[in-house]
């Protein structure tokens, strides 16, 4: 029994299968991000979070209780919403928690698990999401943004100014405040939209000139082009995905059930190339029933904040770099906890 | 550049709104998702539709006047706003036509190759499921399994009365809503007292009114009753269900019963002597839970006449048997703890072949 057979029609099925289920919640996302991009203006953001920013990160981790997304559709709602000034530490922690700390996949994963401990599992799996998303912003919020995001996401947030200035002449220009943004790019700033936030300002003037029906169509075409940018990667992932999903023999994995750290970095990688939406992991994982309850929470814990698709659409916000040591980092961290917890369960 | 996405991006937008419509209405859409996610697809793909014939008819004038996708070097940057030209909404922060070729030619392959069930290859590789524990999500009611076999038209000619409208005079009591909660299988109804005869994990699920029923002393689930040949229409993961809990597995013990699903054969490891009769294979149906990326086959043992023999491998059969609930043959190699739940093994009287029905998933 080979490990890898690929047939190209069973392997069509579940690229289709992926993109049907994940383009509407795509959809959602996009149309969202541009709502928020014509209609949001900047400075509510920053009024809405709290000024500490442990406390900030904390906020936007339960927002995904309330705001629930899942992984495709929450990373042109992210894109957006840094470029509108949010904090990287606190987009980081919603992208990481709204996938995971949501009521839907709480019900899911209890109907999963039910005979296995459902309680135990679901409580763990939201708790451990909640926590593993809450660390990450904290310390992604000590990393200047010149070091997270790409670089069409770093020009978006210094060129405003520029760009406001060639469309908007109509309003005043503080041309120290140019000036200041201009050279930020130069300069080692840490959060160049901090200091931006003038520039964030004439920025929504200009958008306040416009109609409702000309912010509509604004509305529409972000949302059409964040479609076709986000669909890209949701296309490539979804292959390799479907590949691994179709053609990986689930008997090979079978022999690492019996030592936790095998077990452990096994699902982990098998939560990475399967690409599984968030809401039904959890029924592939509560089928692993051999495996110890810390490898089935390593898997549903991961796997929604890191996958194929994922690593591909986190390219477009974060730096290539930043993406791959994360991927590394989380893949650690959580294999790490779940191999500590391992004592305790079970 | 800047003319190819001015005529790509709505072309590709319209590519996939058409494929998504023409999947929701083909109803090929039924080979890759669960009902509830439908028309998510349809509603998407008439959007995607409307969005692309916006994109083409309002240029860039009428949209956001700054710049979003901007992916461009600084250098060109200045170059755009000396010239006042204003737009870099075509600017997708991949460019290039390459990005275009990905993202029009897989969907629309893959809608073309694509067929409607997996195969074989498939199968093996995600293994039959052996333990219902492991999907409990898929227990739905009786009622909607003769409801969609019969839409199937996979017993079209069976004199069955469609069970749904006997079921809502039959439910004695205020129906209790399970949203995954019980750690065993809700049991059927034998006892009126008991619980409600078709709880159901199932949200599409109409609950059924309580009503006087006349005959609650002789109340059988309707779903139970044999049609006029004497056979229990059922499913696989019926059978599998009922395995794990000794008050259903009554229902179906030593009772004939009648199911459809798709053959695979007993793997036999080469010198191994193969601890099933002769001519036994399983019989699987693939449930999904969400897509058909997380489809899994659920198996239940057929132990066959010699005519199993000329049949070949994913073949949809009818089966008609008898059911027993034996102690599980284990692989010497599968560790599963199944404690004492037995399993499933259909004893056949008759194995035949039928068309693929239009359903092809359990849910």
């Amino acid at each position: 029994m080979s490990w890898f057979t690929f047939n190209l029609q069973d392997f069509s099925i579940s690229f289709l299968s992926i993109l049907f289920e994940g383009v509407p919640f795509m959809f959602i996302g996009t149309l969202l991000s541009g709502v928020i991009d014509a209609f949001v203006p900047s400075e509510k953001m920053k009024k809405i979070l709290p000024r500490n920013q442990i406390a900030a990160i904390a906020l936007s981790g339960v927002l995904g209780v309330v705001f629930p997304m899942c992984e495709c559709g929450v990373v042109p709602v992210i894109r957006r919403l840094i470029r509108k000034g949010l904090p990287v530490s606190c987009a980081l922690t919603y992208l990481l928690a709204a996938p995971i700390v949501n009521p839907i996949v709480a019900l899911s994963t209890f109907a999963a698990f039910r005979g296995q401990h459902p309680g135990m599992v679901t409580s763990m799996r939201l708790l451990m999401g909640f926590g593993v998303a809450l660390v990450c912003g904290m310390i992604v919020q000590r990393i200047p943004s010149r070091a997270l995001l790409n670089r069409p996401m770093l020009a978006s947030l210094q060129k405003r100014p520029s760009a406001t200035r060639a469309r908007a002449q109509h309003v005043h220009e503080p041309a120290s405040v140019l000036a200041y943004a201009g050279v930020s790019s130069e300069r080692n700033v840490a959060f160049p939209i901090v200091s931006a936030e003038e520039i964030v300002h004439l920025h929504d003037e200009a958008h306040a000139q416009k109609s409702f029906g000309q912010k509509i169509v604004g509305a529409i075409r972000c949302a059409a082009f964040d479609f076709l940018d986000v669909g890209f990667y949701l296309i490539i992932g979804a292959a390799i995905a479907s590949v691994f999903n179709t053609a990986i023999n689930k008997e090979v994995l079978l022999p690492l059930a019996g030592n936790h750290l095998f077990a452990i970095t096994g699902m982990m990688i098998l939560a990475l190339l399967l690409s599984l939406c968030s809401t039904s992991d959890a029924f592939i994982a509560a089928n692993f029933l051999t495996f110890p309850v810390t490898a089935k929470l390593a898997f549903m814990v991961f796997g929604p904040m890191m996958d194929m698709k994922l690593l591909f659409m986190y390219g477009l916000v974060f730096k290539r770099r930043f993406t791959f040591s994360f991927a590394v980092g989380l893949f650690l961290f959580i294999g790490l906890l779940c191999l500590a917890l391992a004592p305790f369960l079970r | 550049m800047k003319t190819f996405a001015r005529i790509l991006a709505p072309l590709t937008l319209l590519e996939w709104g058409g494929i998504l419509t023409y999947f929701y209405f083909s109803g090929r859409i039924a080979a890759f998702l669960h009902p509830m996610f439908r028309p998510l697809v349809l509603v998407t793909g008439v959007l995607l539709l409307i969005t692309a014939v916006c994109v083409a008819i309002f240029r860039e004038e009428e949209g956001c006047l700054h710049d979003h996708e901007d992916g461009q070097s600084d250098a060109h940057e200045h170059d755009e706003s000396r010239h006042e030209h204003s737009h870099s909404h075509e600017k997708l922060s991949f460019g290039g036509f390459l990005a275009f070729v990905i993202l029009l030619v897989p969907l629309a392959l893959a809608a073309k190759i694509s067929p409607d069930s997996y195969g074989a290859n498939l199968i093996k590789n995600r293994g039959l499921v052996q333990d219902i524990r492991s999907i409990p999500g898929a227990a739905s009611s009786f009622a909607n399994r003769a409801k969609s076999i019969q839409s199937t038209g996979a017993s079209a000619t069976s004199g069955q009365e469609p069970s749904l409208t006997m079921m809502a005079d039959a439910t004695p009591s205020s129906p209790k809503k399970y949203i995954g909660v019980p750690e065993q299988t809700p049991m059927r109804q034998q006892n009126p007292d008991s619980e409600p005869a078709l709880p159901s994990n199932d949200y599409e699920q109409p609950i059924p009114k309580p009503s006087n029923a006349s005959s609650l002393d002789e109340f059988v689930n309707p779903a139970l009753k044999p049609d006029k040949s004497g056979h229990i229409k059922t499913e696989v993961v019926d059978l599998m269900y009922a395995a794990q809990e000794p008050f259903t597995r009554k229902d179906f013990e030593g009772k004939d019963v009648e199911l459809i699903g798709q053959l695979v054969p007993i793997k036999v490891k080469a010198g191994a002597e193969s601890k099933v009769p002769v001519g036994s294979f399983e019989l699987f149906r693939l449930v999904m839970v969400c897509c058909a990326a997380d489809a899994m086959p659920v198996a239940v043992r057929i132990e066959g006449k010699p005519q199993a023999k000329g049949l070949r491998e994913m073949q949809w059969l009818k089966v008609t048997g008898r059911v027993y609930y034996r102690p599980r043959i284990k692989d010497d190699e599968d560790q599963t703890d199944y404690g004492d739940i037995p399993e499933p093994v259909i004893v056949a009287d008759s194995i035949k072949k039928i068309e693929a029905p239009r359903e092809k998933y359990l849910y």
